[in-house]
């Protein structure tokens, strides 16, 4: 039954992102026939205009994803339509994997698209040897390469997004447990959640730092590369752990039963 | 053959009973009403049977089961909300229930949405609320369920449609099925009751076989009511 539940989640969040994500595209397209033609005033001047549609298409995109992920996550469990999905012969656990599932690949979908019309407004080889060139920058001290720099950021990106989904969807189960201002409790929840866990990670950082003898190293003016390290490594394990954890809490939490309107 | 179970069953809500050590059973093959006034605990006693409430105490039993994945599969249960995704097509939504329950009939759902005057590639954000109805109860009937859950099926039709609704109900309702069905129009589904169950404030006041019930109280079920949960 799994992959009907995520059918019809991924066809209601892609709802309005598959209209925005050709936009998104098309106006990074645009803007780049106009920045190669530079040289003229005019063009200059629309190619600007573009790559601001661009960014805000981009924002809109990035936006609309979180939106509509914890929308049907609500709507499917808790609004008129629980009435259907609370009723089909599908176990609870197999609701909430769909959710889950399809709110990453919709995430996943929406970075590689924001991603892709960046790459089309910049890519140039002079860019990129710029780009490398910064990035070998920041980089210096730490031991290890451009790439493998930008590879560690996005898993914590991704890892990141995956824990705030998690957060978010318990904190909905939490706030719909409760009959008056669900909303607004919900919403206390998710920031209690998303705070208690970034001091954690702090917490477990300067810890780790403190063991390895790199503590120095972590408010110095410019961190070490093994501080630095303690830090990504901390952020790797502690995103992972509370995405999972929270998967967990919110499966249990949503076992327990619902109280729809 | 006990097909439910509802075992002292109790529900609050902000520290207000709205369900008070209500318990019943339905046997298979019988039709049974759940009546009474607006407010009296009906709908909250058919959400809890189907998993949409939690309780404070109490059991349920469906076909000797607790609420369930399994109990789902026998359940065929129209609520009184409209719950049907507004972008769909008739026949998406068709297609949804095909995947989703072993026991649809299509064909039946598409003869009896000929039946309605109701056309499958008709998008459901376009139709009234009680054409919406419609489609719900044929989604409901074209299931060979155990047990069917009507709340307020007669609710938003208009008096025209309501007999050809019943004659639906019936005709499409298998003879080893059971029906619970609650409705405030009394005397639109008195006919076909097998058994009733009054309910007041979130208790069940009376209880019996509608037609031993008609014959010791000289009267029908819909007068029954009336004396029975006058204000």
């Amino acid at each position: 039954m799994l992959k009907y539940l995520m059918k019809y989640d991924l066809k209601k969040m892609l709802k309005l992102l598959v209209w925005l994500y050709p936009v998104s595209i098309a106006l990074a397209v645009i803007t780049r026939i106009f920045y190669v033609w530079d040289d003229i005033q005019l063009f200059k001047i629309i190619g600007a205009v573009f790559a601001g549609l661009t960014y805000s298409a981009i924002a809109n995109v990035l936006v609309n994803t979180f939106v509509h992920i914890l929308k049907r996550f609500s709507t499917s469990f808790y609004k008129d339509q629980s009435y259907l999905t609370h009723t089909l012969p599908v176990k609870k656990d197999e609701l909430i994997l769909s959710k889950y599932l399809s709110g990453l690949a919709v995430v996943f979908a929406s970075i590689i698209v924001s991603f892709l019309s960046l790459f089309i407004i910049f890519y140039s080889p002079e860019f990129m040897r710029g780009l490398k060139l910064a990035l070998d920058g920041v980089v210096a001290g730490f031991g290890m390469s451009g790439g493998s720099f930008v590879a560690l950021m996005i898993l914590i990106i991704f890892l990141e997004i995956c824990s705030l989904i998690s957060f978010a969807f318990t904190a909905i189960v939490k706030g719909y447990s409760y009959n008056h201002k669900r909303g607004l409790k919900g919403f206390l929840w998710f920031l209690c959640f998303y705070f208690s866990c970034s001091v954690i990670t702090l917490i477990s950082a300067v810890i780790v730092a403190a063991i390895t003898g790199n503590l120095s190293g972590l408010f110095a003016n410019k961190m070490s590369g093994g501080a630095f390290l303690c830090v990504i490594i901390v952020c790797v394990i502690s995103y992972f752990c509370f995405a999972v954890a929270f998967y967990f809490i919110c499966q249990k939490e949503f076992k327990m039963g619902v109280n729809v309107d | 053959m006990k097909l439910l179970e509802v075992k002292n069953l109790n529900k609050s809500f902000d520290g207000k009973k709205i369900v008070d050590d209500v318990s019943f059973e339905v046997e298979s093959g019988k039709i049974v009403g759940l009546l009474g006034k607006n407010g009296s605990g009906k709908t909250t006693i058919l959400k809890i049977i189907n998993d949409l409430l939690t309780i404070d105490s109490g059991e349920i039993l469906v076909d000797g089961q607790k609420v369930g994945e399994k109990t789902k599969e026998i359940i065929s249960f129209l609520p009184e909300r409209t719950y049907l995704e507004p972008d769909y097509t008739v026949s998406q939504v068709f297609t949804f229930f095909e995947e989703f329950y072993k026991d649809f009939d299509r064909q039946k759902a598409e003869r009896l949405l000929k039946d309605l005057d109701l056309e499958v590639n008709s998008k459901l954000a376009k139709m009234s609320k009680g054409m919406k109805e419609k489609v719900q109860l044929i989604l409901v009937m074209s299931r060979k369920a155990k047990l069917y859950i009507l709340d307020e099926p007669l609710g938003g039709v208009d008096p025209a449609t309501r007999d050809y609704i019943m004659q639906t109900i019936l005709s499409n309702f298998g003879d080893d099925a059971s029906m619970i069905i609650t409705t405030h129009l009394v005397s639109d589904v008195e006919k076909i009751l097998d058994d009733v169950i009054f309910i007041d404030k979130g208790k069940v006041v009376l209880t019996g076989n509608a037609d031993e019930l008609r014959e010791r109280e000289n009267a029908s079920i819909n007068e029954i009511f009336r004396r029975q949960l006058k204000c």
